[in-house]
């Protein structure tokens, strides 16, 4: 019997192996995707071959590349932009590392507080969760962004918009700020030059400010795999769970199966404090088709927010109140173009170092694109095409036109110089609605059971959400207006299924939520959820994946306390950092 | 495997009534042998016939498709009257990305599949497709006949072996020819050959939240589950179909060598964005470093 198995070795099942490894448990870390293990090797920067959805390197489905990719139903228009394998969607994400919202925390009693989603807030205190933020971005490390052209003209633009700057970590007023990233900064050649010849490790450390984040980060070349530049997780917490044995003493390194999909949580009846306890679970090897288990005494999920419902729904555990699956928020994404006679550096650089935040309402980011990726954004709406038909929306305002996707001449005109373009995506501080789901389908199964059904109405969402939205698309447009673009295009996307959050949500109340305040399964003793799901709201607009690696890390502690007699370490220790010397030299001793 | 007869019966059918025919031509050789289609005489085909009509339809189609997305200085860019006088996606080859990509989008259960087509070719045979004549020679032996006769049984005699992109492009068509009539051109896709605002009318017509034809697709599916989950897949379908213009134009997919991981040479799409302008290779770095904002280098 293992003392914890984690299903799912994504943006925060990692988190969790990692701090449990530290602590001497025994931990077995299932992941039904690839493990990505000579990416140098493997990977390249080109869109398709690593991020087409259906068969690229990054994408969600086996690691076996003449097999299909993982099917998941939708019930409305929409994409999926989520990878499987170790690193997760963290394999293609921008490293983008803010803090959440102070609002969308129990006891926030700013001016704003009226502005937040009240109903589903944090069980605990902003001041709890800063401590695990700490911890946090030091492990990563998060560091601040540095700063290139577009970066620039994004700054100026918002000083020009009325923005004054944000200098610390927590978001204290609407403002604008260099991203604070899981990325280590530029260092010996790294960023000074485009020759290849020079940016080899170690004459080139952290980000070689190549473009290339959504492609998956294997660079600078001959890097330690913990030294990489951006810390996804295959690139931090998984290494240190992998070595743990190597780098603290007590620990005991984690056992990771890769192609291992969990098809099962086992569980027994218990009539005591909770309606069943698990037990184990169950996973199908996903070359062989061999179907093995084994026990554990804590189960940790961490298969992110589409799947979570589905082992949940497949395994036929309770669901007492009907939220498991419900209260699914994506920050209700929409992108926003400035077209310029200038060069902004639209394709240059960093993937995202620039954002403006704004309490209540959410965020805005400026990024950089590849071309297939641009035109693909570009050509995503809910809102017809423009200049043609407007599918009931079109929305007008301080952007030019109709918002709508660009297509035909236009989109060739406005691809035709990738650098004059200024890209900001726009992350809605969106509201927990018991109509979006996810639950599974009743016409699709794959090896694995019926597959997940996700549905998610852009149109019902709630007239805060909407409101929101369309504030940030006019901050955005104002921006750019403020930057010199001559033309600016909302596109009114259709839901991208990138953000994913709270779908087997942690709150205060029995009534509202699947988790209690540890993320321990009101209904399951001993399973525990580790990842965006768990996430009691969308955190006020802030990209989920530090805030989720907080809380993952409150939960390992959590679990330590309850199921293995430990004592909290956050408050006592101090952390090591995943580009320690001890860790590096861990990793190549392992070989990893 | 052949078939004969008249395809299509032309009968007017409104959404749900078209289940009384449901089945009747599995194993009979015979199509719509119940209405034949008046002044036409019945014709031998062959399944590799049908199978060849249908396959160009596609091919014609999607062509006319990323045309419609990232127009060139194709013929197909030239005749819906938007066209550029340098190269478009054509050029890269996006349709076959696009007709790829679209037969691994949803994995179709077979009798799904059948009802889904079979629901499409009955509003097919209420408003048949018109093939123009200077492009019949496109589709094949008899496949001009076999595309403007089809009707809801023509799924039978393809034993469950209909790709995606073979029923989005009968979608498509059927859009096309319901927002147009009969269309005449050099191509033999209705779809293909519409003007480019016409083109605009025919997605206007399948992205609708309250699009008629969606509807009536959908109510005429027998089974209660598949009729449920169709209008999701119908619209991933359709939103595919009009993103993947842009991103197969745009990125590697035409010039990509699996060996090196690398591009052969630099892809359209990144020649018309001006996109990397010294690859190949992928850059590994850029030089665009300028420092820190107000030299904060940690907060």
């Amino acid at each position: 019997m293992r003392d914890v198995i984690i299903i799912g070795a994504g943006g925060g099942g990692p988190v969790v192996a990692k701090e449990l490894a530290e602590r001497g448990l025994d931990v077995l870390v299932l992941e039904a995707g690839a493990r990505h293990a000579r990416p140098e090797q493997q990977w390249s920067a080109l869109e398709n071959h690593m991020n087409s959805s259906l068969t690229g390197k990054l994408r969600f489905g086996p690691s076996d590349p003449a097999k299909p990719a993982w099917f998941r139903e939708l019930v409305t228009p929409g994409s999926f932009s989520q990878v499987s394998g170790v690193g997760g969607t963290t394999l293609h994400y921008y490293g983008n590392s803010p803090r959440a919202m102070p609002g969308v925390f129990a006891g926030y009693r700013g001016r704003d507080h009226g502005m937040y989603d009240s109903r589903h807030k944090f069980p605990f205190s902003y001041g709890e969760m800063r401590r695990y933020y700490e911890w946090t971005e030091a492990t990563l490390p998060v560091q601040t962004a540095a700063m290139g052209t577009k970066e620039q003209a994004f700054f100026q633009a918002a000083e020009a918009a009325g923005l004054s700057p944000i200098t610390g970590k927590d978001i204290t007023h609407a403002g604008f700020r260099p991203q604070e990233n899981a990325i280590l900064q530029p260092g010996g050649n790294a960023g000074r030059t485009s020759d290849p010849s020079q940016l080899n490790y170690p004459d080139a450390s952290g980000c070689t400010l190549c473009g290339h984040c959504f492609q998956g980060c294997m660079l600078p070349k001959g890097a330690p795999r913990n030294l990489k530049a951006r810390r996804s997780t295959d690139n931090s917490y998984m290494p240190m769970a992998l070595t743990a044995d190597l780098w603290k003493p007590g620990g005991k390194a984690i056992t990771l199966i890769s192609d291992a999909y969990v098809t099962r949580i086992l569980s027994d009846r218990q009539w005591g404090r909770r309606l069943q306890k698990a037990t184990g679970v169950e996973w199908r090897d996903v070359n062989t088709g061999e179907i093995h288990s084994e026990d554990a005494r804590v189960v940790v999920m961490a298969g992110g927010c589409i799947e979570n419902p589905r082992l949940w729904m497949n395994s036929d555990l309770p669901d007492p109140n009907g939220w498991v699956g419900r209260g699914l928020t994506d920050h209700a994404l929409d992108w926003v173009t400035g077209i310029f006679d200038h060069d902004v550096g639209g394709a240059r650089g960093t993937s995202c170092s620039s954002r403006a935040d704004f309490p209540g309402s959410g965020a805005i980011q400026n990024t950089a694109n590849t071309p297939g990726v641009q035109a693909n954004n570009l050509t995503n709406s809910d809102s017809g095409i423009r200049g043609a038909y407007t599918n009931g929306i079109g929305g007008q305002g301080a952007w030019d036109g109709d918002s709508g996707r660009v297509y035909g001449t236009e989109l060739k005109e406005v691809m035709s110089d990738i650098n004059r373009q200024m890209s900001i995506l726009v992350l809605t501080d969106d509201d927990v609605e018991y109509q979006n789901k996810v639950d599974v389908s009743r016409v699709f199964r794959d090896d694995h059971g019926p597959v997940a059904r996700v549905d998610i109405n852009k149109r019902r969402r709630s007239r805060r959400t909407q409101r929101n939205r369309d504030y940030l698309a006019t901050r955005a447009a104002e921006i750019l207006r403020a930057a010199g673009a001559r033309k600016i295009i909302r596109s009114d996307w259709a839901p991208v299924l990138l953000h994913l959050q709270s779908s087997m949500r942690m709150g205060d109340s029995a009534r509202n939520s699947v988790l209690d305040e540890n993320c321990e399964a009101r209904a399951v003793q001993g399973l525990f959820i580790a990842d965006n799901s768990a996430l009691p709201n969308s955190l006020g607009g802030p990209n989920p994946t530090l805030s989720t690696q907080a809380l993952a890390t409150r939960t390992a502690e959590k679990i330590f306390q309850q199921y293995f007699g430990g004592d909290a370490w956050v408050d006592r220790e101090s952390p090591i950092c995943s580009i320690d010397d001890v860790v590096t030299q861990a990793v190549i001793n392992r070989g990893i | 495997m052949i078939g004969s007869g008249v395809l299509g019966a032309a009968a007017a059918v409104n959404p749900g009534m078209a289940f009384a025919h449901w089945g009747r031509g599995k194993g009979k050789g015979r199509w719509g042998r119940d209405n034949p289609q008046e002044n036409v005489e019945p014709v031998d085909w062959t399944v590799e016939q049908l199978r060849t009509a249908l396959d160009r339809l596609r091919d014609d189609t999607f062509f006319a498709m990323i045309a419609f997305g990232v127009p060139g200085n194709d013929p197909y860019s030239e005749y819906q009257g938007v066209s550029t006088p340098y190269p478009g996606g054509i050029t890269t080859r996006a349709d076959l990305y696009l007709a790829g990509g679209t037969n691994l989008l949803v994995p179709m259960p077979a009798a799904y599949m059948g009802q889904m087509l079979a629901s499409i070719a009955t509003y097919l045979a209420i408003q048949p497709m018109d093939i123009p004549e200077m492009a019949a020679g496109d589709v094949g032996e008899n496949g001009e006949y076999l595309l403007e006769n089809l009707n809801s049984t023509f799924t039978d005699y393809l034993e469950g072996e209909v790709s995606n992109s073979v029923l989005v492009a009968l979608l498509v068509n059927l859009a096309a020819t319901r927002v147009a009539g009969s269309i005449d051109g050099p191509f033999p896709s209705p779809f293909a050959n519409l003007g480019w605002e016409q083109k605009c009318r025919v997605f206007e017509e399948l992205e609708s939240e309250s699009s008629w034809l969606k509807r009536a697709i959908t109510w005429n599916i027998p089974d209660r589950d598949y009729r449920e989950a169709t209008p999701g897949v119908l619209s991933s379908m359709i939103a595919f179909m009009l993103r993947i213009a842009g991103f197969g134009s745009y990125c590697e997919f035409a010039v990509f060598n699996p060996e090196t991981r690398e591009v052969a040479q630099r892809p359209l799409g990144w020649v018309l964005s001006q996109y990397a302008p010294d690859a190949p290779p992928s850059g590994i770095g850029s030089d665009d470093f300028i420092g820190y904002y107000q030299g904060r280098r940690s907060v």
